[in-house]
């Protein structure tokens, strides 16, 4: 009966029946429509140059970090696209080397010096963006 | 230390026995729930037969069954004759004592030793199972998280995450149950002890002494293969 009280003790305080604390915590995932983290990406560089059709065009320069991506990097990303005002729509980023997604958006110049993106992931299925964030660039 | 002395003498056929003559046959008839009695005749011969031959004469005999009182009684054996003893004998007051006291005892054993072991026994093996349950439950919660961490696509995010959810939940309650029985064995096999100490040191089982009265007496045994007399030396 004693050899019972001591096991029976010793299941109680070697167990590790505790709470699940990242099961609260499911809410970091980019892909995630609740996502609750920082913005996922980093608009860098700003410039001017002609594009193809022989019209001046301001490209902003954003990278999505690798560190901000799930553990299985795909090897490319939908994301839905603003500059300012303009709604640029669906492009795609795909990884580099390094292991990140650079991104490049074309966007017509409005005369600013300070140019903001919005980015969101967007979901083919649904068709839609969510996770929108806003990261801006200057001369 | 008893010492006894078995006396065994073997007749072969035709022997002493066979020669007595004037003997009649006597019977008994004896109403007891377990089969087994025993005669003294004349305070010095014990039977353990239903029947045998006995000498022509006037007998006193006294019957003994465990259990039961010692019945008194007397029969003529005639030459030739068959004379059957019918006796009914009634249980003793010191059985009927055991019988009531053994069934306290049992009564207090089941109250102080048995309930409490078997409801320890039983909240103890609900512990285990709601820990294992809860084990398993933690594992598919965990691989949910990692799967949560791995996926790049929304709509499987979306399910991992209402799965991670929905046995969260559970893994609560079976973890919050593990806890509650395993207090409860806990206490409950703390009372088992207590219990059974208290019951070892107030309860002792009674005993009923089934010894023969007649153990001290000559008893004469008949086999197919010849007879045997018995003295015992307390």
């Amino acid at each position: 009966m004693k050899k019972l009280v001591y096991i029976l003790i010793a299941l109680s305080f070697t167990s590790c029946l505790k709470e699940i604390e990242a099961a609260d915590n499911v809410d970091t995932n980019i892909f995630d429509r609740d996502y609750k983290g920082e913005k996922w990406f980093e608009a860098e560089d700003l410039t001017y140059l002609e594009n193809e059709d022989g019209d001046y065009v301001v490209r902003i320069s954003a990278v999505l970090p690798s560190e901000n991506m799930p553990i299985y990097h795909p090897s490319h990303v939908r994301m839905y696209a603003h500059v300012n005002n303009q709604e640029i729509g669906v492009i795609t980023a795909y990884q580099n080397s390094n292991g990140d997604y650079p991104i490049s958006i074309d966007a017509e110049i409005d005369g600013s010096q300070e140019y903001c993106i919005i980015l969101g992931i967007y979901d083919e299925d649904e068709e839609e963006s969510f996770n929108e964030f806003v990261d801006c660039v200057s001369f | 230390m008893r010492s006894i002395l078995i006396l065994t003498l073997f007749i072969a056929s035709g022997s002493l026995f066979s020669q007595i003559e004037k003997q009649g046959l006597v019977k008994f008839y004896i109403d007891v729930d377990n089969g087994y009695f025993e005669v003294l005749l004349n305070d010095t011969l014990a039977l353990k037969k239903f029947r045998d031959s006995l000498p022509e004469g006037h007998y006193q005999a006294q019957i003994w069954s465990p259990t039961y009182e010692q019945f008194s009684t007397e029969f003529d054996i005639n030459a030739g004759e068959v004379t059957e003893v019918n006796a009914k004998l009634i249980k003793s007051e010191d059985y009927a004592k055991f019988e009531f006291d053994y069934q306290e005892y049992q009564w207090q054993f089941r109250q102080r030793v048995t309930l409490p072991v078997t409801l320890s026994l039983l909240s103890t093996l609900t512990t285990g199972y709601l820990m294992m349950k809860s084990y398993d439950t933690k594992k598919l919660v965990e691989n949910d998280i990692l799967l949560y961490h791995h996926s790049s696509d929304p709509g499987a995010i979306q399910d991992v995450k209402a799965s991670i959810d929905q046995n969260n939940r559970k893994y609560d309650r079976l973890r919050t149950g593990y806890y509650i029985f395993g207090g409860l064995s806990v206490a409950l096999i703390g009372t088992s002890i207590w219990s059974g100490i208290y019951f070892k040191n107030h309860f002792t089982e009674p005993v009923f002494n089934e010894d023969s009265p007649f153990r001290d007496k000559f008893s004469l045994n008949p086999t197919p293969y010849g007879c045997r007399i018995v003295y015992k030396l307390g």
